[in-house]
C-alpha cells in the first residue's frame, strides 16, 4: 500500500534523480575541477605554488582572521541568541533584524561602510590618522569586515533552538542554587552545544572564504593584506592559473574540513537522540 | 517555615495579575491556590518563588524578608507545571543539581552526594531510573524525579505549579495520595497550584480560592464550601472548569 503522502515510485526516482545531477553539476563537478586543475601541471608546481613567500602569507592571514573572528563571533553570537531568546526587552525586534542585516547587505557594501567609516577621508579618518592607527588596508580593517559578514552565523543557529527550549530549565536551575555562571555552563550551555559547534563552523568557513567585503578593505598589498580568497584572485588575473587554482585547492580543502567536522557532529548528535 | 504575603501587587502591563494579595501560610502545612486560569495563582506561586518580582508588598519566608533575596538563595524547592527537567542529565545528576551547585564550603563530598540522591530517589520510590534520561521515562516519574530534584536542597518551603496538570487520571490520584503522604510525613510547609477544586479540597488543608489576582476565600475546605455567600467563590465553584481538569492545558497565567 502507498501512503497518503507518497507519490508514485517513477515520480520518486526522477526527483531524486534531477536532485542528484544538479548536485553533480553545480557542487561537485565545480569542487572535483578545482582540484584536478590544481594538480594538472604536477604535484610539485602546485606545491610550490603555495610554498611561495605571497601565498604563505596569505594562508597565515587568513588563518589569522578566522583566529580572531570566530572567538569573538562565537561569544557575541551566544550572548545575542540568549537575550533575545530568553528574556522579552523593549527593542528586540530591532536586535533581531540587526543579526540578519549582514545577511541581506551585500557583503561590497559592509567594506564601504568600514571605508567611509575609517578610511583616511572617512569620518574617524582624521581622528586615527593623528593617534596612528590604521584600520583599513590592515589586518583591524580585515577582522572588521570578517567580524560584520560572519556575525550572524552563530545566533541564526541558536536562536530558534534556544526558544523552543524556553528558559524552564534555567529557572529551575536558579531555584536549586545555581549561579548565573552555573546555569550558564551547567544547563544552558550543554542544551545548546550540539548547535553552537556547528554554527560556530558555519562561521569558521565563512570567514576563511570571505571576499567581498574584505576585498574592499584590504588594499590588495601583496604579502600583507592579501588573504587566501584575494590571494586566489590575483594569481587568476595575472594567469597564473595552475597557482590560482592550487591555493583554491587549499582554500576548498580547509572549508571541506570544516564541513566535515559538521556532517561527524550531526551523525553524533542523531546517535545521542534517544527515543522517547 | 510559614509563607506570609502581604499586599503584594504585580502588573503586566496594565493588566494587574496579583492586586493586593494578603495571605498567611503556617509553617508545616498544606496549602491549595485554586482559581482559574489567568486568576494569578502561578504567579503568586512564582513570585513568592522569586522568579517574579513584586511591584508592591512583601514577601516573608520564616519571618525574613525576602525582597533582596534572589531565587538562588530563598531555599524554596519549585517544582514547575512541565517539570523542567535538565534533559542532557540522567536522572540521577537532575537530582543531584542542588547539592553540586553550592559554594565549596558548604558542598558535600561525591560519596555523600550519592548517599543522598539514591536516599531522595528511594524516597520518591523511582530508584531504578537513576541512569535513564528524562525522555526515557513516563510522566509520572518524570513528576517524581522533579519533586526529588527540589527536595535535594532541603526546602523551607515546597511549592508547586499544577502539579498534576499533565498526568491522565488514573496516575494523578495515584500521585496525589502519595503527594499528601509523603507531605503528613516531612511535614514540609507546601504550596501547590491548581485549577481542579476536587484536587485542592481533597489534598489542602487550607485552600485559598484566587479570582481577578486577588485572594476571594482563605480556609479550611469545609469552610470554603460553605462560602458561597462569596460571590466569587461561588462563581468559581460553580464552574465546569473548576471541576474538570484539563490536562492539556498551557501555563496561562504567563
Amino acid at each position: 500500500m502507498m501512503g497518503a503522502t507518497e507519490e508514485a515510485p517513477w515520480i520518486r526516482w526522477s526527483l531524486t534523480l534531477a536532485a542528484l545531477a544538479v548536485l553533480c553539476l553545480f557542487l561537485l563537478l565545480p569542487l572535483l575541477m578545482v582540484f584536478s586543475e590544481a594538480l594538472r601541471r604536477g604535484w610539485d608546481v602546485a606545491m610550490e605554488a603555495i610554498a611561495e613567500p605571497d601565498a604563505m602569507a596569505a594562508v597565515h592571514l587568513t588563518l589569522l582572521v578566522a583566529a580572531i573572528v570566530v572567538p569573538i563571533n562565537t561569544v557575541c553570537g551566544v550572548a545575542a541568541a540568549w537575550a533575545i531568546a530568553k528574556f522579552e526587552f523593549p527593542g528586540r525586534a530591532v536586535l533581531v533584524a540587526l543579526i540578519e542585516l549582514p545577511f541581506s547587505v551585500s557583503p561590497v557594501i559592509a567594506g564601504l561602510v568600514f571605508i567611509l567609516l575609517f578610511g583616511a577621508h572617512g569620518w574617524f579618518g582624521a581622528w586615527l590618522q593623528e593617534h596612528d592607527v590604521q584600520i583599513v588596508f590592515a589586518l583591524p580593517g580585515l577582522v572588521l569586515a570578517t567580524l560584520f559578514v560572519t556575525f550572524p552565523f552563530v545566533a541564526r543557529e541558536l536562536i530558534p533552538l534556544m526558544q523552543e527550549q524556553g528558559k524552564d530549565e534555567e529557572e529551575a536551575a536558579v531555584t536549586l542554587g545555581a549561579s548565573g555562571w552555573q546555569v550558564f555552563r551547567r544547563v544552558t550551555l550543554p542544551n545548546i552545544r550540539w548547535a553552537l559547534l556547528s554554527g560556530v563552523l558555519l562561521c569558521n568557513a565563512r570567514a576563511m572564504g570571505e571576499f567581498g567585503a574584505v576585498s574592499v578593505v584590504s588594499g590588495h598589498v601583496r604579502g600583507e593584506t592579501n588573504t587566501m580568497p584575494l590571494h586566489i584572485e590575483i594569481l587568476y588575473n595575472e594567469y597564473q592559473i595552475a597557482a590560482a587554482f592550487a591555493v583554491a585547492a587549499l582554500l576548498a580543502l580547509l572549508a571541506l574540513v570544516t564541513l566535515a567536522a559538521k556532517g561527524l557532529l550531526e551523525s553524533h548528535t542523531q546517535r545521542r537522540s534517544r527515543p522517547a | 517555615m510559614s509563607v506570609e504575603v502581604q499586599g503584594v501587587t504585580r502588573r503586566f502591563g496594565s493588566v494587574a495579575a496579583l492586586d493586593g494579595v494578603d495571605l498567611t501560610v503556617p509553617a508545616g502545612s498544606f496549602v491549595a491556590l485554586l482559581g482559574p486560569s489567568g486568576s494569578g495563582k502561578t504567579t503568586l506561586l512564582r513570585t513568592i518563588g522569586g522568579l517574579e518580582f513584586p511591584d508592591a508588598g512583601t514577601i516573608r519566608i520564616g519571618g525574613r524578608d525576602m525582597s533582596d533575596v534572589p531565587a538562588r538563595q530563598r531555599n524554596v524547592g519549585f517544582v514547575f507545571q512541565h517539570y523542567a527537567l535538565f534533559r542532557h542529565m540522567t536522572v540521577f545528576e537532575n537530582v543531584a543539581f542542588g547539592l553540586r551547585v553550592r559554594p565549596r564550603a558548604r558542598r558535600p563530598g561525591n560519596a555523600d552526594i550519592t548517599r543522598r540522591v539514591r536516599e531522595l530517589l528511594a524516597l520518591v520510590h523511582i530508584g531504578e531510573l537513576e541512569r535513564r534520561y528524562p525522555d526515557q521515562i513516563s510522566g509520572g516519574q518524570r513528576q517524581r524525579v522533579a519533586l526529588a530534584r527540589a527536595l535535594a536542597i532541603e526546602p523551607s518551603v515546597l511549592l508547586l505549579d499544577e502539579p498534576f496538570g499533565a498526568l491522565d487520571a488514573k496516575v494523578r490520584e495515584e500521585l496525589r495520595i502519595w503527594l499528601r503522604a509523603l507531605h503528613d510525613r516531612l511535614r514540609l510547609t507546601t504550596i501547590f497550584v491548581t485549577h481542579d477544586q476536587a484536587e485542592a479540597f481533597a489534598l489542602a488543608d487550607k485552600v485559598a480560592v484566587m479570582a481577578a489576582g486577588r485572594i476571594a476565600a482563605f480556609g479550611t475546605p469545609e469552610t470554603i464550601r460553605g462560602a458561597r455567600d462569596n460571590r466569587l467563590v461561588a462563581e468559581f465553584l460553580a464552574t465546569p472548569a473548576g471541576s474538570a481538569p484539563r490536562p492539556a492545558e498551557a501555563r496561562a497565567e504567563n
